[in-house]
């Protein structure tokens, strides 16, 4: 038991931590609340005194293409949400349970499939399996597959290839937990292998599959990218761009946008209230943390060509959609093909030389996610650190209220944005709408929860000795949080920003919904080129913004490892994991 | 008797550390045999390959008079009539406390009936027959203990192994479940092994205790003659507090500078280690042909006595005494020749500089 550390605040403290709710009020809850205010209360923001009304709700719904995105966007849910949970959940059991060859390539295609963005591999995929594309072009694809690829199947079949690594992480991490005794004690009394698996380890595992699902779900409904990309492209109407659509063309129908974006958080609600209720479960809290680990499964001659089947979904979730943007970045057109003749560095260099569109929207781009993750760093540790101080009950509050923004969609928190500064009296007359710093302040309202959701832990894990010793030395609390707290999260406050930087420089839905005129990043910019046909600068831009970004990052954070290293003779972020934190 | 459970030269290496080495036990049918050893010695390890969860890198296994391993046979863990008695119980948290036992009992194609008969009978026989419904988060650590050892003595194995049943049972519990483990064992007239790293507890539950280093059974035997006529400095130290003086023997008297001691044990060589516990001291006039002296340094009450810490030259000897003798007095005490266990000198004699 940790000592009791209430204390009374004193006026400065409270007036901070007053403001910290209110920022974040203002920064997340407020255009929430905006876009649930249009959809039931149709007067908001007309000026009349609003009143409560399910009309323009149902007049909303009823409309056959709100019908069609809802029964859409929920059967592909379904469908992805499944496929996806039992490729992770085989992923999982071949990296964690046997002695695949080839583990250490496989055991890092989760994480690459998490870095790239998913809009990226849908455009990739459109390159792939386009009737002249580079698939066909090989004789790989024959025309009735590319015309199912051009369907639920092929938005099905590349979600569950970005997503699969969701339910890997969760499975294996779900398997850790669980180690080998139960499966043990079944075998000693007389199971065999597969009877253990499917009486004792499936059913003890599905708590954690079930919330794999239910995260994938989600993911599926909220995402943007494969919505404005392969799905628009066939005229599969789901709710998140049918959203952006009701906004974007003219007439703008707030209505409409407001009453799908309601559906859209109900559905995502249903699934947070029965990921919630799950995790309440007793029984799966007594799964201990410190089993000893599972036995692994000798797969004897199978290892190749299990290891073949791993490498196989590594080479279409990864390397084939990467290979495929590199291919277009340096082709003249998509159809001459892979041949010397058809080679060309013209998209490269326009996307390199200054002044051009693409390069300015990437530039701009890197300038946003710079600021954004520099902004969302510090408000981040603040944030943390303040509560961290205050009650229990605060931490929780905010924290539950960074994981639901988490889940908020983009376009739905876009949305809220354009009805808050574009509509609400007072933010309106700011005349912040349709500036860059607009754009930035809503990158910032979605990537701050990321930061928290790192930082908050990493703060609580700096025992209040340390802190409390400062203080008797005489530190005033800036001096205790410059000279205790940073150094001793720099790994995790590193990380956090670099995290930041690296979704914001690939975020889509808001930078969509809330572009600048004075320019649009990158995100948009590379949809709109492959919407038009360009698609060739459009590979040259996604290739320069992954090399810029992912290169960036990781030489940032080699170096503050680094760094750590040389100063403490250790990772920086392993001195808060130690007892004490000393 | 018969042999019942054996494991001839039995190997395993795991992370590049060599766990087990070439290691030979037998164990007799219904028979109790603990092995104890500091943590890291290989007896979980052992247990493990003998259930059938490890394979051994060489060597042979049987049980009941069965081959389970060797050069040509791997019968499954399922098929080894084992039962394995985890330390952190490993109850399923998703069946009840009847269904847990009933699991295995299932497993092993029994009818509905004789399966509520005998898991009715496992569940009383360790005394949470009441709470046959419940789900093992309901239960406190000692149920749960109880419910698993229930679990695997229900299948009526041919080996049970108890890998430190108790070592997450609170103190007070502990003594308690393991005179009820004992019965029980007994009762079932099952052949078990029981590994634990606490030498009261191996001692009490066992016909045949043997303790283990470095992956080697360092000795077998009945546990008052381990304690006795330790054959190491490792196992008598192990065992409980023991003092040791290192000399010569010349003839069947222990020499060590002007000390001669007489003692009935075995001599296992010339340079030896003459070992004796802090209960064997007795008043100097008891043996006075067998005596030792040393200055008082410290004495503490341990309860049943006073423990008094001597110095007698560079050798420090700790003796239990029945009153308070004050610091810096010089006090002489004797040690009956059969109290007096010899073991080899692991190291060269120390020279101070």
């Amino acid at each position: 038991m940790s000592p009791d550390r209430t204390r009374r605040l004193s006026g400065g403290e409270v007036a901070l931590t007053l403001g910290v709710v209110l920022g974040f009020g203002l920064l997340v809850l407020l255009p929430l609340a905006l876009v649930m205010g249009q959809a039931l209360l149709p007067d908001l923001l007309e000026g009349h005194v609003p009143h409560l009304s399910l009309a323009g709700l149902q007049h909303s719904l009823a409309n056959p293409r709100s019908i069609t995105a809802i029964t859409h966007t929920a059967l592909l849910s379904v469908l992805a949400a499944t496929t996806a949970t039992l490729l992770g959940f085989c992923y999982a059991v071949m990296l964690t349970r046997t002695d695949v060859a080839c583990r250490w390539l496989l055991s890092i295609t989760p994480g690459l499939i998490f870095l790239t963005p998913g809009y990226l591999k849908a455009l990739a995929w459109v390159l792939l399996m386009s009737p002249g594309g580079y698939l066909a072009q090989f004789g790989l694809l024959s025309d009735a597959a590319s015309d199912a690829f051009f369907g639920i199947g092929g938005l099905v079949f590349v979600h569950t290839l970005n997503l699969f690594p969701l339910a890997c992480f969760v499975v294996s991490a779900a398997m850790a937990g669980l180690g080998g005794e139960f499966e043990d004690a079944a075998r000693t009394v007389g199971a065999s292998a597969r009877g253990a698996w499917l009486r004792v380890n499936l059913p003890l595992l599905a708590p954690a599959l079930a919330l794999a699902f239910l995260a994938i779900f989600a993911e599926v409904a909220s995402d943007f990218g494969m919505a404005s990309t392969i799905a628009r492209s066939i005229d599969f109407g789901l709710l998140t761009y049918s959203i952006a659509t009701a906004i974007e063309n003219f007439p703008v129908d707030f209505q409409l946008a407001g009453s799908q974006a309601l559906v859209l958080l109900s559905m995502l609600s249903a699934a947070l209230l029965l990921d919630r209720m799950l995790r309440r479960q007793r029984r799966v809290r007594l799964i201990s943390g410190r089993a000893r680990p599972a036995r692994i499964y000798r797969l004897g001659a199978w290892r190749y060509p299990v290891a073949a089947v791993g490498l196989l979904v590594s080479l279409l979730a990864v390397w084939l959609p990467m290979a495929a943007i590199i291919a277009r970045s340096m082709a003249r057109t998509l159809g001459q093909g892979l041949v010397s003749s058809n080679m060309t560095w013209r998209y490269i260099d326009q996307a390199l030389t200054l002044g051009l569109p693409a390069n300015q929207a990437l530039l701009r781009s890197l300038g946003f996610a710079s600021i954004t993750a520099l902004v969302c760093g510090v408000l981040a540790l603040l944030l943390a650190w303040r509560l961290d101080q205050g009650g229990r009950v605060l931490r929780n509050a905010v924290l539950a209220v960074s994981m639901g923004a988490m889940a908020i969609p983009g376009v739905v928190m876009g949305l809220g944005y354009i009805l808050m500064w574009n509509r609400l009296p007072v933010f309106s007359a700011s005349g912040l709408y349709g500036t860059w710093p607009l754009l930035v302040l809503g990158y910032i309202s979605h990537g701050l929860p990321y930061a928290l959701v790192v930082v908050l832990p990493a703060i609580g894990q700096i025992s209040p000795n340390l802190l409390d010793a400062a203080r008797l030395y005489g530190a005033s609390a800036a001096t205790r949080l410059v000279r205790i707290v940073v150094p001793l999260i720099a790994l995790s406050l590193i990380t956090s920003v670099l995290l930041v930087f690296t979704r914001t420089v690939f975020e889509l839905p808001i930078s969509q919904l809330l572009q600048p005129t004075s320019g649009a990043p990158a995100p948009s910019v590379i949809v709109r080129y492959f919407g038009n046909d360009n698609d060739g600068i459009g590979s040259a831009l996604s290739l320069l913004a992954i090399v810029a970004t992912g290169g960036s990052a990781g030489l940032l954070w080699l170096a503050a490892r680094a760094a750590g290293r040389a100063v403490w003779g250790k990772g920086v972020g392993d001195m808060v994991g130690m007892p004490g934190g000393r | 008797m018969a042999t019942w459970l054996e494991c001839r030269a039995v190997a395993k290496r795991l992370g590049g550390k060599q766990v087990l080495e070439g290691l030979d036990l037998a164990v007799e049918k219904g028979e109790i045999l603990s092995i104890l050893g500091p943590s890291g010695s290989g007896k979980t390890t052992l247990i493990r390959l003998i259930a059938g969860l490890a394979d051994p890198d060489g060597g042979e296994i049987d049980v009941a008079g069965r081959a389970v391993f060797g050069p040509r046979v791997n019968v499954p863990i399922e098929r080894r009539g084992v039962g394995y008695v985890f330390q952190d119980y490993a109850v399923w948290p998703h069946m009840t406390v009847a269904a847990n036992v009933a699991f295995g009992l299932e497993m092993a194609g029994l009818g509905r009936a004789e399966r509520d008969l005998r898991v009715k009978q496992a569940l009383a026989s360790v005394h949470i027959g009441e709470l046959a419904d419940r789900f093992p988060d309901q239960l406190s650590g000692g149920q749960q203990q109880r419910l698993a050892l229930a679990r695997s003595l229900a299948m009526r194995p041919e080996v049970l192994l108890l890998d430190e049943p108790l070592s997450n049972v609170d103190a007070a519990l502990r003594e308690h479940l393991r005179l009820e483990i004992l019965q029980l064992v007994r009762a079932h007239g099952t052949t078990a092994i029981y590994i634990t790293h606490d030498q009261s507890e191996a001692m009490a539950l066992c016909d045949r205790l043997a303790v283990m280093q470095h992956g080697r059974l360092l000795q077998t035997g009945a546990p008052e003659e381990l304690y006795r006529r330790p054959n190491s400095q490792f196992v008598a130290s192990f065992l409980g507090s023991a003092n040791a003086l290192a000399g010569v023997m010349e003839g069947s008297v222990f020499t060590a500078g002007g000390v001669q001691m007489r003692t009935n044990c075995p001599v296992p060589g010339t340079f030896v280690e003459l070992m004796f516990r802090p209960e064997d001291a007795l008043v100097a006039e008891a043996y006075p042909q067998n005596q030792l002296e040393g200055v008082v340094e410290a004495c503490m009450f341990i309860g049943r006595c006073w423990r008094l810490t001597l110095r007698a030259d560079t050798t420090m000897f700790q003796i239990d005494w029945p009153h308070r003798v004050a610091e810096q007095t010089t006090l002489a005490f004797s040690i009956a020749p059969d109290r007096c266990a010899l073991v080899p000198r692991e190291a060269e004699p120390r020279r101070d500089f």
